[in-house]
């Protein structure tokens, strides 16, 4: 079990070590807010999704843990310590894709890995051809990078953010621009990376690809946090069973999942055809055969069952997107 | 030094270093050729219409050893200053352009270190750059004496020789200068073609504004660069009025050297307050 669920939502895990955290982080860009007294606690060692809406602030929370703008207000925590603008040195211990991947397009890929290995932390010999293996450039890391597809450009950053062997890893969008294979091995290596220690904070659009990664989810909106949480719980929470009956049985059916799960975890819609109608049970996926069988036991048999919990429905429904 | 070897990198590896060199060694061959070419021409022309002996005096002038030494170290530096400028601006402008300053300052990198260290790399690509640029018009200014028939004589002069490394230090300083404030431009513009269109712009401006108010001019930027680089035993642009135009050799240096450290300052200081959003 990852750190995060030990610690349930918004938890720090593993004896409270934090990896990243704000308090009350506030920044405008002129008159318009951007963020507005965020909190977010991101424990040690885990994947961290972090969701919103276009405008939500991302980007702006991410510039102001990387050092790049200065936050109106608020405290950070970087690896456990304050993080203030004194104390940008630090990142050394951070590996970073910020926005788009930048890169100058007259080197070639290992040229770049060198150019940026030579600013910040400096990576131990050997390390840049590693992380070209690791993101799998290593056929076409002498050439140039202004041939590269937008594919190559992401895996590239994402071995520039690796190069220094960071503990904090901040990626923002790492799928952009990847192809399914891609996708797939970005995953396996950040799951990997969390697996030896590595906190990865991960800001992305992509809710499968998030559902499928992160440990615990952040849910920013209009420059607040809305939700935070170990991802399982979330979904639990969110989770739901979907029975069809016959409708001749509609009302019994009913009144026994009233009965047995509760009135207020159940409802009823109503289909567009006749005996179209399903009922609908909130409660954790893995108890639709307890549904099914309390339904059957009564001698209601279920024409219909679904099940499932998705990070989509619970995002939507908190950030009131369309 | 591994962030100054990392600059370097990038500047020996990126083309416009060679585009700039290319086009500046150029126009240096071009313009002594031209001047050499038109010599022969000068004596037959009437002096109302630029010919004459002392149009031809002022060519020999240039033309001559060991004088040529400082014309050609005088031509690097004035005129390469405008492709100093220009390449200045390059080196910090297409870092925010690339999105590049993003990255060294999310890894922890000092940010005055890395504007002051970007600077000192493209001062020392200066040194290699200058000097090949002399080697160069030096080839070119004996061309264009051989074309002229003034000879070669002279070139073995032992006390210009001597004198010849430090004229080649000033010319670097000169340049360094020049590439200081176009860098410095660019960093506070966040933007190459701002760097160089503004630096460029004020070197004109410079050059214009002398005929007008050489008395305070003369203490500017682009205009202290020709004080610098004026050698007092040479008959070259010393005229009757070049006291009004110019100031003495050490203020000079001093003021140039003022110069380039208040471009390195200030981009250090802008880099370290900025709010970087690209």
């Amino acid at each position: 079990m990852s750190a995060a669920a030990e610690a349930g939502p918004g938890g720090t895990g593993q004896g409270g070590e934090i990896a990243l955290a704000t308090h009350g982080l506030m920044k405008s860009y002129g008159t318009t807010p951007a963020l507005q007294g965020l909190d977010l606690t991101v424990p040690r060692g885990v994947v961290y999704g972090f969701l919103g809406p276009n405008g939500a602030g991302k980007t702006t929370t991410i510039r102001c843990l990387m050092g790049l703008i200065r936050p109106d207000g608020g405290e950070m925590e970087i690896l456990g310590r304050p993080f203030t603008w004194r104390d940008r040195h630090r990142l050394e211990q951070v590996g970073s894709l910020i926005e788009s991947p930048s890169f100058y397009p007259y080197l070639s890929g290992r040229d770049n890995l060198h150019v940026i290995g030579s600013t910040g932390a400096s990576p131990r010999p050997g390390r840049v051809e590693e992380v070209l293996d690791l993101v799998g450039l290593r056929d076409r890391a002498s050439d140039k990078v202004r041939t590269y597809s937008t594919g190559m450009r992401q895996r590239l950053a994402i071995a520039a953010a690796l190069l220094s062997e960071p503990r904090l890893l901040v990626l923002d969008e790492p799928a952009n621009g990847l192809d399914p294979a891609g996708i797939v091995a970005m995953r396996e290596t950040l799951r990997c990376l969390a697996g030896q220690g590595t906190t990865v904070f991960v800001s992305s659009h992509i809710l499968p690809e998030v559902q499928q990664l992160a440990d615990v989810v952040g849910i920013v909106n209009r420059g607040r946090l809305v939700r935070q949480g170990a991802l399982e719980e979330m979904l639990a929470q969110t989770g739901h069973v979907r029975v069809r009956v016959e409708p001749a049985d509609s009302v019994a059916a009913r009144a026994l999942l009233d009965r047995v799960i509760g009135a207020d975890a159940v409802w009823e819609e109503t289909g567009q055809a006749e005996g179209d109608g399903w009922i609908t049970v909130r409660v954790e996926p893995s108890r639709a055969g307890e549904v099914n069988r309390a339904l059957a036991q009564a001698g209601i048999f279920a024409t219909g069952l679904e099940s499932g919990s998705d990070l989509e429905t619970l995002f939507l429904s908190l950030t009131g997107a369309t | 030094m591994r962030l100054l070897q990392g600059e370097l990198r990038k500047l020996i590896k990126r083309p416009a270093t060679y585009i700039t060199l290319g086009i500046f060694l150029g126009v240096l061959v071009l313009l002594f050729v031209a001047v050499g070419a038109s010599y022969r021409t000068m004596a037959t022309l009437p002096a109302d219409q630029g010919g004459g002996p002392q149009a031809q005096a002022a060519i020999r002038s240039l033309l001559e050893f060991p004088g040529a030494y400082g014309a050609v170290v005088s031509f690097v530096a004035s005129i390469g200053g405008l492709f100093a400028i220009a390449y200045g601006a390059a080196a910090a402008g297409a870092d925010w352009g690339w999105g590049m300053v993003k990255v060294a300052v999310a890894r922890g990198e000092s940010r005055s270190r890395y504007v002051l260290t970007k600077l000192a790399a493209v001062l020392l690509l200066l040194v290699p750059a200058s000097l090949l640029a002399f080697l160069v018009g030096l080839v070119a200014v004996a061309l264009a004496a051989t074309l002229a028939g003034i000879g070669l004589s002279g070139a073995g002069d032992a006390g210009t020789l001597q004198s010849l490394p430090w004229m080649l230090v000033r010319s670097w300083l000169a340049l360094g200068e020049q590439a200081a404030i176009g860098f410095a431009i660019a960093t506070l513009a966040r933007s190459q073609l701002a760097g160089l269109g503004v630096g460029i712009g004020i070197y004109f401006v410079e050059s214009f504004a002398v005929s007008f108010w050489p008395e305070y001019v003369r203490y500017l930027p682009f205009s202290v660069v020709s004080s610098l680089l004026r050698d007092p035993a040479s008959t070259l642009a010393i005229g009757e009025q070049a006291s009004r135009y110019t100031i003495d050799q050490a203020t000079a240096l001093l003021l140039v050297a003022g110069y380039l450290a208040i471009s390195a300052v200030l981009s250090a200081i802008v880099l370290e307050r900025a709010e970087i959003t690209e």
